[in-house]
């Protein structure tokens, strides 16, 4: 009981804190104090306090109104991924799910062989082709996120389709495009909704991750990643440039990561017994 | 009522079913005339061919693993075996439809049963969404779940079992089929339940007048709906007659071993006759009756020549050998 309470409550301030982030994201012109890319440089290294809330970084900017931009670029990179990968794998999950055998291993080899290079790695790979920047980086991620929305669609495809009223709806002369559409998405959704919002904390971390590394979004564009990467090289003087830009993209990732769970829970009907 | 043209007309089909190389056989040469307006009853054990008969009326028998080794399945005429997939469809559901045993299962948890209602309708009879939402409401009102909105806005979950019995045949029937295939319908349904469906059908079968394949294990749930009845046994059909001509005077061993084997309040206390041996392995493919080796009667032309299914009057088919003959078992 007292599990389920604690459990609940982290799954309402999770929420609260992505519904407050989607907001000032939405809202961050309106909102911020200062322009993300005006250079204050003789105001450079200053301590949060009441002119910048949070403190300035190496060229005088204000922490908050990049952590505010940044924001928009972690959000927008989670749901177009999220997208990419969710039609990608979508279409590949229920076309080797519902087709013959064949293309079905073939399709998993395929999937397989995706997931099997590190997923840095690979996104370096891919955007170093594309060129960097906040599309390409969203196209790459996407693309790495799809397999394991391949997979998991894939083998749900195959458990649903031995139920029976896709039986009984084909009895009743329903067509296979019908069926998927009617009949096996909708009953899969749970799981996969549950996927999408754990791929999202995956996708923010690695946007980060480029474009800590410099291969993600181009500077003086703002993403956490990026402030991180200016921040390094300042720890011991500003650490306010490292601790608010990590601790938004912490919180993001786990806020994301403790809806997934307790969705999971939710579906889950064996763990749903209180 | 059967001298005009059957409906469906099942003639000597054969199903085998082959996994990793073993073959097993689920037909072995069945036929039946059903017709229109009338309730044919096929009754037999686990295993031995009735849910793989209807499959292949409604041409779902699992691919590749089922093979239609002969025979011939007629709709009116229509060759139904070897149709093409998108034309077999406009057959199911809209000429041919179907009720199955779960109804938990057969009914789709994520829409509401008046979401599955309109599906049909709009699928099957190209209904606007108006028609289709006063086409559910009649049907419910049809198969006895009221008129007002509360069933129809239940997900599956919602209901008792035999409320979810009555939507699945609810959505069976939803596009006026000639054809209604009732694959053991009340077997997961507890008694009371069982007569209330049985009558439910029987109601709907004489206002459509459809004909009905009604299958079951159990004689006794057959004896309430069925006019005709026809026995199958390892994928043959070893008798077939009217329902209470079975009753009176079965004329093959299997059938009258089965009637022994109704419990009966008359005979209470005594133990239930049970028929010896086992049922004959799927994988075998004897050249003489299935039935020979648990049969007490079985000669040694038993082993040797597989009887023919035969009219021996009117209206009543047997396959054996001595069907005409008085036995005493």
């Amino acid at each position: 009981m007292v599990l389920r309470k604690a459990r609940r409550l982290l799954f309402s301030l999770a929420s609260l804190y992505l519904l407050v982030l989607v907001a000032l994201a939405i809202a961050a012109p309106r909102v911020s104090p200062y322009s993300p890319t005006e250079q204050f440089l003789d105001r450079r290294f200053h301590a949060p306090g009441p002119a910048n809330f949070l403190g300035t970084d190496n060229f005088g900017r204000d922490i908050l109104t990049r952590i505010l931009y940044g924001s928009r670029s972690a959000l927008v990179v989670g749901i177009v991924t999220v997208s990419v990968a969710l039609l990608l794998g979508g279409a590949v999950g229920l076309t080797a799910g519902m087709g013959p055998p064949a293309l079905d291993s073939a399709l998993m080899l395929l999937m397989d062989s995706v997931l099997s290079f590190p997923t840095i790695l690979l996104a370096i790979t891919i955007v170093s082709f594309m060129g960097y920047g906040l599309v390409q980086v969203m196209l790459a991620l996407g693309i790495i996120s799809s397999p394991i929305f391949a997979r998991l669609i894939r083998a749900e495809t195959l458990s649903i389709k031995t139920e029976g009223y896709i039986e009984a709806a084909r009895a009743l002369g329903t067509g296979p495009v019908k069926i998927v559409f009617r009949h096996i998405i909708p009953n899969i959704m749970s799981k996969v909704i549950v996927q999408c919002s754990l791929t999202f904390a995956q996708a923010v971390v690695v946007e980060s991750s480029l474009s800590f590394l410099g291969v993600g979004i181009q500077p003086p564009a703002a993403s956490w990643g990026l402030m991180l990467k200016d921040a390094r090289n300042y720890l011991v003087q500003a650490p306010w440039m490292a601790i608010y830009p990590g601790l938004c993209l912490a919180l993001t990732v786990l806020s994301f990561n403790i809806i997934g769970d307790s969705l999971s829970e939710q579906f889950n009907p064996r763990l749903n017994d209180s | 009522m059967n001298t005009a043209e059957p409906l469906i007309a099942i003639e000597n089909l054969r199903v085998e079913f082959t996994q990793e190389k073993r073959r097993a056989f689920a037909l072995r040469g069945i036929s039946i005339s059903l017709y229109r307006n009338e309730v044919h009853g096929l009754v037999g054990e686990s295993g031995s061919g009735k849910t793989v008969t209807s499959m292949a009326i409604i041409g779902l028998l699992p691919k590749p693993a089922a093979k239609i080794l002969s025979g011939s399945i007629r709709y009116e005429g229509q060759e139904l075996l070897f149709l093409p997939e998108d034309e077999l469809r406009a057959y199911r559901g809209g000429k041919i439809a179907m009720v199955f045993q779960e109804p938990a299962k057969y009914l789709n948890p994520a829409f509401t049963v008046g979401e599955q209602i309109r599906e049909m309708v709009t699928l099957h009879m190209g209904l606007e969404r108006s028609q289709a939402e006063a086409r559910a409401h009649e049907l419910l009102g049809l198969v006895g779940l009221g008129k007002d909105d509360r069933v129809l806005k239940a997900y599956p979950h919602e209901l008792s079992s035999g409320m979810k019995q009555r939507a699945m045949i609810a959505i069976a029937i939803s596009c006026n089929p000639d054809f209604l295939i009732a694959d053991e319908p009340t077997t997961s349904l507890d008694v009371t339940l069982q007569l209330q469906i049985l009558k439910l059908l029987k109601r709907l079968k004489n206002m459509k007048s459809m004909g009905m394949l009604f299958i079951s294990h159990d004689l006794s749930v057959i004896r309430e709906i069925a006019d005709r009845v026809s026995v199958i046994y390892a994928g043959k059909i070893v008798e077939s007659t009217r329902m209470a001509r079975l009753f009176e005077h079965p004329m093959h061993p299997y059938t009258r071993l089965l009637l022994m084997s109704i419990p009966d309040a008359s005979r209470k206390g005594k133990r239930l006759a049970t028929i010896a041996g086992q049922v004959l392995d799927a994988k075998d493919d004897p050249p003489g009756c299935v039935f020979a080796p648990r049969c007490p009667m079985a000669k040694e032309v038993c082993y040797r020549e597989s009887p023919k299914l035969i009219a021996h009057e009117a209206g009543h088919a047997s396959a054996c050998h001595f069907a005409e003959e008085a036995w005493a078992l």
